[in-house]
């Protein structure tokens, strides 16, 4: 097919074919498309490579863009920037971090360039986004006593006048919680942008002596401390008046006493068992199922429960710190398995169960074809490499008795730690080494939370467990308190990478 | 399931209504218009929980005896347990209580440390189920009107209303009449027809259910609710009070036999 690549040229009004004479590259790249086929991408190409005009090494003067930014956006720039370069902002990263980016500009020292600063952690909740024309934007609307920017407008550096004397770093940190307070903003979320908290600090009625904040210590999107230029008197801290409105305030050492009642609080709640053992129920041996490992364990059903029974078991529930009938518990894994190639095993049967039974209610026209059964959810699997066993943790009663239902149906063994699948097990091989699946009820279901609770309630969670001193606990969380578990992890520092 | 039920995982209390997502210790303005002597002691039903945030608040600052949530989400009613540990966890226990006592310990030791109150006692104050309320049953109720005193449907009707049409809107309402106790009180905040065409922008399943009711909010609205059985208290137009950005409906319960005409002061 012919394409009249000519359509885009102006030279076709003139309706000729010959090529007139051409000054410029796209006169000349015009003349050779209407002697010639060439492809539209290739046309553009060619249009797009105009020479352009060198770029001047200084930027001029006066954009002709708008230099102006939302002044709220401009003065958090601007204190986010100071609070990076103060002492405790550069004490909180790696010292290379500083180091490593400074230039030397027009014979001056320690100057960064703008674009060098994007990486910092401290700016990565900020939005929108900056970007090296937004700071020099916002620099050059709030002139900032406390920062210095090169002539150029693209480096900024820390005034000679401010620069930290070799004592000052010490001397600081020593007396900072005198003049640290402990903040929870009405709305969630401002507490990761330095920047907003400065400013909102900076426009309250709060006495002018603590400022400018020195930094902003977040620890989650609720609460952050701060860090002031002067100590925090426990009455300017308890008047409300004096910091933006529906904040929280107070002393960090008020905070310490609060937070030490607490625990002292917790401390005194009644606590879980944890000296009882569970039953040893993990076993080396490959191959080996629950019913060899407890003979005279009854099987559980692998019916869904009587809704008659409904009630009593709600009635249980409340009475219990958990939840019944959630815990299944898996025999005849192979030992190099993982618990990521665990979830899809099981979510394969429970689906595969599910669709098989739909079919079947479909012939029979008891239900629409494509309804399926609801997929499994597995809240945790507590399994640890090297063992043919491990417990499940569903998130309802439901998921429990799909999941043994479905494997005592599909009958399926693990061929290798990856196998996510499953072979068939055969009525003819004489085995039972397929996946099997218990209900785990009683006391042993007792046993099992509370050593479950006991490790959550003992402050459990990622970054207690890899401490070295603290006992080996169950790997577990309930999904009804990630919410509240993920925030044991301590308030977020800096982090600078290089 | 949040365009079908508007269970927006993000969608925190009135936090939709003023842009932001307000702190946990901040008061719904939806909760300080009402007469507070009705929630005082009260067991209300909270239709709608979402994440809890509105339990959290009538147990704290309002009085209630005791509060039962109810959502069709799990994940949100899992949330919601959490909330009211969370939220139980600050109050500090003793007889003489200071002022602020309600936000005494901090967030920061909560989520640090775990809530302090066992979940069975959050329970006792705070309970939640997961189900349609308009089709399933309160797992822990045993039979006969649970006599709720106050009943809150604050956001909610319009997903009732678009999942099941006028015919499913009266039965919600004649349920809440059989759950509250004779002269409990309803509190209802209606969503606009506008916010009808929102959801089913989103969701066009809607569509066909939406494009065959005829009870609209307004006026159509309140006169179902007075045929199931309520008597209208005291309405709070938009703009009333601080934050209130839709309309606040409170009705009473009539008893047998008693006319639903006019509005009258609790």
């Amino acid at each position: 097919m012919h394409v009249d690549s000519s359509s885009s040229c102006p030279t076709r009004l003139y309706g000729t074919r010959t090529a007139p004479k051409s000054n410029t590259i796209e006169e000349h790249q015009c003349a050779l498309q209407r002697v010639m086929f060439v492809p539209r991408q290739l046309q553009k190409k060619a249009l797009r490579q105009q020479p352009k005009e060198p770029a001047p090494l200084v930027p001029p003067e006066k954009s002709t863009k708008d230099d102006h930014i939302d002044p709220t956006l401009a003065k958090e720039m601007v204190m986010t920037l100071e609070i990076l370069f103060s002492d405790y902002g550069i004490e909180s990263g790696p010292p290379e971090w500083f180091s490593a980016r400074m230039r030397s500009v027009e014979g001056e020292s320690d100057f960064i360039h703008l674009s060098a600063l994007l990486d910092c952690p401290l700016l990565a909740e900020m939005k929108p986004k900056p970007s090296q024309m937004t700071f020099r934007k916002a620099l050059t609307q709030y002139p900032s006593d406390f920062l210095q920017l090169s002539k150029d407008k693209y480096y900024i550096r820390r005034r000679h006048e401010h620069l930290p004397s070799p004592k000052s770093p010490v001397g600081h940190q020593k007396g900072s919680d005198d003049s640290t307070i402990y903040i929870e903003p009405h709305v969630t979320g401002i507490t990761l942008n330095p920047g907003r908290v400065a400013r909102m600090l900076s426009q309250s009625a709060m006495p002018r002596k603590y400022l400018p904040v020195q930094f902003v210590e977040a620890g989650d999107t609720a609460w952050a401390f701060v860090i002031l230029s002067t100590a925090v008197s426990h009455e300017d801290a308890g008047n409300q008046e004096l910091w933006p409105r529906d904040w929280i305030v107070m002393t960090k050492h008020e905070w310490r006493r609060r937070d030490e009642e607490y625990q002292q609080l917790r401390r005194r709640r009644p606590t879980l068992s944890t000296r009882t053992r569970l039953p040893e129920r993990h076993d080396r041996a490959s191959g080996s199922s629950a019913q060899q490992m407890w003979p005279d364990r009854p099987s559980a059903p692998t019916v869904p429960a009587d809704p008659a029974s409904a009630r009593e078991d709600y009635q249980r529930n409340e009475a219990a710190d958990y939840e019944f009938g959630l815990i299944v518990y898996l025999t005849n894994l192979h030992p190099l398995t993982t618990k990521e190639t665990i979830t899809s095993f099981i979510t394969r049967q429970a689906d595969r169960y599910n669709r098989k039974k739909s079919s079947s209610k479909a012939k029979g026209n008891l239900v629409p074809k494509d309804e399926d059964g609801p997929p499994v959810n597995i809240n945790y699997v507590d399994y640890q490499k090297g063992l043919t066993t491990a417990y499940l943790r569903l998130r309802k009663v439901q998921d429990s008795e799909l999941v043994v239902s479905a494997l005592k149906k599909r009958k399926r063994r693990m061929q290798d730690g990856n196998d996510k699948k499953g072979k068939k097990v055969t009525a003819d091989s004489g085995k039972n080494d397929w996946v099997q699946a218990t209900n785990v009820g009683g006391n042993e279901e007792r046993i099992y939370w509370e050593k479950v609770l006991a490790a959550k309630w003992g402050g459990g969670g990622k970054t207690k467990r890899k401490r070295p001193s603290q006992p080996v606990t169950l790997d577990v969380r309930p999904s009804g308190e990630r919410e509240q578990t993920n925030g044991g992890k301590p308030p977020k520092k800096i982090k600078f990478s290089d | 399931m949040s365009t079908k039920t508007g269970s927006y995982k993000t969608y925190q209390s009135h936090a939709r209504h003023t842009g932001s997502n307000p702190a946990a210790h901040i008061p719904d303005p939806r909760l300080l218009i009402l007469p507070q002597e009705i929630l005082k002691d009260a067991r209300v039903l909270d239709i709608g929980c979402n994440n809890g945030a509105v339990t959290g608040h009538l147990l704290l600052r309002h009085g209630v005896k005791s509060v039962v949530g109810v959502d069709v989400d799990e994940e949100l009613v899992m949330k919601s347990q959490s909330h009211v540990k969370f939220m139980l966890s600050r109050v500090r226990p003793c007889s003489d209580p200071p002022p602020g006592r309600e936000e005494w310990y901090p967030v920061s030791s909560v989520r640090k440390h775990g809530p302090r109150i066992p979940p069975a006692e959050a329970r006792e104050r705070g309970r939640f189920w997961c189900g349609d309320y308009v089709t399933a049953t309160d797992p822990a109720a045993s039979g006969g009107c649970p006599g709720y005193d106050v009943a809150l449907a604050l956001s909610v009707v319009k997903w009732v209303h678009l999942a099941r049409g006028d015919s499913g809107l009266r039965s919600f309402f004649e349920k809440v009449a059989a759950d509250l106790r004779p002269h409990g009180h309803f509190v209802l905040e209606p969503q606009g027809w506008e916010s009808y065409a929102r959801a089913v922008g989103k969701n066009p399943e809607l569509r066909g259910v939406f494009e065959g009711i005829r009870v609209r909010p307004g006026e159509g609205m309140e006169a179902l609710v007075a045929e199931c059985g309520f008597g209208l208290v005291r309405r709070w137009g938009v703009g009333t009070g601080e934050g209130l950005k839709r309309e606040i409906l409170l009705f009473r319960r009539l008893g047998d036999g008693e006319g639903g005409d006019g509005l009258d002061d609790v």
